[in-house]
C-alpha cells in the first residue's frame, strides 16, 4: 500500500553534500498532491544532519575546554575521559562501581593522584582504555608529568 | 549453532520495527504503523528538569517497552517479559530462548553497539533490537536502523545489554511464544487510537501532550534572553534531534502515525479516520518546516537566523493541529 518513489517534491532533501554517509535508514513521507503516505530508505536528510552534526560540535568544544583544564592542572585526566566517553559522575560510578563522592575527588589531580591501583583498574575497565592512558593522555606535556612524580614521591 | 530463519526488514521506529517483525515472524502480520498505532507510542512530553546532554529532555515517544507491551496485550498474543541482575543469567536466558527457537528482542544501550553508524553513538538506552541466532560466542543480530544483518561478540552483547544511566535496559528480554488462531485487530485498533488521544489532550498536567507542546513554546521564547544565543540554539537543537534523529521516521513520529490513521481507516471501513489522516499528513509537515527553521538557528555560531518567537508560533501551530486531530480521535466508538 505504500508507494516507493525516489522523489518526492514537498518533503524530500536533495542528496548532496552529507555529512555522514554510513547508514540509510527508512523514513516515512506524505505526499501532499496525492494525499497519501510513502516511504523510502534513505540517508538523513541535510537539515537533520545539521542538527546531529552541532551536538557531536558542542561535545567536542566542552572536551577541548576540559583539556585546557588537565593542562593547567586544575583537573585530572579522568574529567578528560568522562568527558570523551560523554558520560557524567552518576554514570561513571555506575560503570566502575566507585561511589560518586569517590568519582568528584578523583576529578581534580590532588584526588586523581591518590587512586589505588584497584580502583585505576576500575576506572580503565569502565572508560575502556590501559591504565597507562589514563595515567599519562597523550596531549599532556612533559613537564606536568616530571611534577606529578615528585608529588608521588 | 542455532541460527532462525529470521527476515530483516527496517523500519522507522525500533521498538514498533521489532515488534512486527518478531509477530511477522510467528506468522502473524502485522505493519510497522499498526504496531505502532496499537502501542500507542506517540506522545508529547517537555521534562526541563531532567537534563540529557546538558539540555532539557523532550520526548515524542512513550516509556521504553510499553509499545511491544500494550499491542501484545491487546492482540492477545502471549509474551515472556524479563529483566536480571547478573549478566550471566540474562544471557543464559538469552541462549535457552534461542534454543527453544524464538527470536528475541533486547533492549540495549546505544553506546558500545559496534555497528551502530558513529554519529549515533551515544549513552541512549532505549534502543531495541532482536537477536536471531547464536554460534560459538557470536550473536547473529537483526537491528532496524542498519541496513544489513549484524553479528556481535558476547562481550559486546554484556556490555549493550547492561548499559548504564538513565532507562538503564538491566537486560530487558521479550518474545512472544504464543499466538492465539484468530486475531481480531479492530478492538486492539479501537482501544490504542483512545489510549493515544487521552495521552495527549486528556492528562490534565502541563508537560505532557499538546500542554506540553505549548509550555515548550512558551519557554523557546525566552530562551535567548535567558540562556544567550548560543546556548539557546543548543537546546533548540537537542529538540530537533529529539524529533528528527535515530528511529522517529521522520517528524517525531507524526508520519508513521498519519500512515497508521490511514491503515485503520481501511481495515475499520470508517472514512473519517482517512480524513483525520491526512489531517495528521499536514500538522507533520508543519513539524517538519518548524525542524527546518530550526535547524538553521544550529548551523552557524553566533546570530540566530530565524527569531525564536517566529519558531514559538510555529510550535503552538503544530500544537492547534494536533489538538484538533486528537479531540476528534478522542471521539471514537468502542463496539
Amino acid at each position: 500500500m505504500y508507494k516507493e518513489k525516489s522523489q518526492l517534491a514537498a518533503d524530500a532533501c536533495p542528496d548532496e553534500e552529507l555529512i555522514y554517509q554510513n547508514n540509510r535508514e527508512l523514513f516515512y513521507f506524505f505526499d501532499k498532491d496525492k494525499n497519501c503516505y510513502t516511504r523510502r530508505v534513505a540517508y538523513q536528510c541535510e537539515t537533520n544532519q545539521v542538527i546531529i552534526k552541532q551536538g557531536w560540535d558542542a561535545l567536542e568544544e566542552r572536551i577541548d575546554g576540559i583539556k585546557e583544564q588537565v593542562i593547567a592542572g586544575k583537573l585530572s585526566p579522568l574529567a578528560y575521559y568522562m568527558e570523551k566517553n560523554q558520560m557524567d559522575v552518576p554514570m561513571l560510578s555506575q560503570y566502575s562501581g566507585i561511589r560518586k563522592w569517590r568519582v568528584k575527588k578523583h576529578l581534580i589531580p590532588k584526588g586523581f593522584m591518590k587512586l589505588s591501583a584497584n580502583d585505576l583498574d576500575r576506572y580503565s575497565k569502565a572508560l575502556n582504555i590501559s591504565i597507562e592512558e589514563l595515567k599519562n593522555p597523550g596531549f599532556l606535556t612533559r613537564t606536568l608529568s616530571v611534577e606529578r612524580k615528585e608529588t608521588n614521591d | 549453532m542455532i541460527k532462525l530463519d529470521f527476515e530483516h526488514r527496517q523500519a522507522g521506529h525500533c521498538e514498533s520495527g521489532v515488534t512486527s517483525n518478531l509477530l511477522h515472524y510467528h506468522g502473524l502480520t502485522i505493519s510497522e504503523p499498526m504496531a505502532f498505532g496499537i502501542g500507542s507510542g506517540l506522545f508529547f512530553s517537555y521534562l526541563p528538569f531532567l537534563k540529557m546532554q546538558h539540555a532539557p529532555v523532550t520526548s515524542f515517544r512513550v516509556w521504553p517497552g510499553m509499545v511491544f507491551d500494550r499491542t501484545t496485550k491487546l492482540l492477545g498474543v502471549k509474551t515472556h517479559i524479563q529483566r536480571f541482575r547478573k549478566p550471566e543469567e540474562a544471557m543464559k536466558a538469552l541462549n535457552e530462548a534461542l534454543d527453544q527457537g524464538f527470536p528475541v528482542g533486547l533492549q540495549v544501550g546505544t553506546f558500545h553497539l559496534p555497528f551502530f553508524p558513529p554519529e549515533y553513538r551515544m549513552h541512549y538506552n532505549m534502543h531495541n533490537m532482536v537477536v536471531y541466532g547464536y554460534d560459538n560466542g557470536t550473536y547473529f543480530v537483526s537491528d532496524t536502523v542498519v541496513e544489513k544483518r549484524a553479528e556481535i561478540s558476547y562481550q559486546d552483547l554484556v556490555r549493550v545489554r547492561f548499559a548504564k544511566g538513565a532507562f538503564a535496559p538491566c537486560g530487558r528480554m521479550y518474545y512472544p511464544y504464543q499466538i492465539p488462531k484468530n486475531v481480531d485487530v479492530t478492538p486492539a485498533i479501537i482501544r490504542g487510537i483512545h489510549k493515544t488521544a487521552n495521552n495527549m489532550v486528556g492528562v490534565p498536567f502541563p508537560l505532557i501532550g499538546t500542554k506540553g507542546i505549548r509550555y515548550l513554546s512558551g519557554q523557546m521564547r525566552k530562551w535567548p534572553k535567558k540562556l544567550g544565543e548560543e546556548k539557546a540554539a543548543y537546546y533548540l537543537g537537542q529538540v530537533l534531534r529529539m524529533e528528527e534523529e535515530i528511529g522517529t521516521a521522520g517528524a517525531g513520529f507524526r508520519y508513521i502515525y498519519g500512515a497508521f490513521l490511514n491503515e485503520a481507516g481501511d481495515i475499520l471501513k470508517q472514512d473519517w479516520l482517512k480524513e483525520v489522516s491526512l489531517e495528521m499528513g499536514e500538522a507533520a509537515t508543519s513539524w517538519r518546516a518548524f525542524s527546518y527553521k530550526g535547524s538553521r538557528n544550529c548551523k552557524k555560531r553566533g546570530k540566530a537566523e530565524e527569531s525564536y518567537d517566529f519558531l514559538a508560533d510555529m510550535l503552538i501551530d503544530c500544537a492547534d493541529k494536533e489538538e484538533k486531530i486528537f479531540r476528534k480521535l478522542s471521539k471514537i466508538k468502542f463496539y
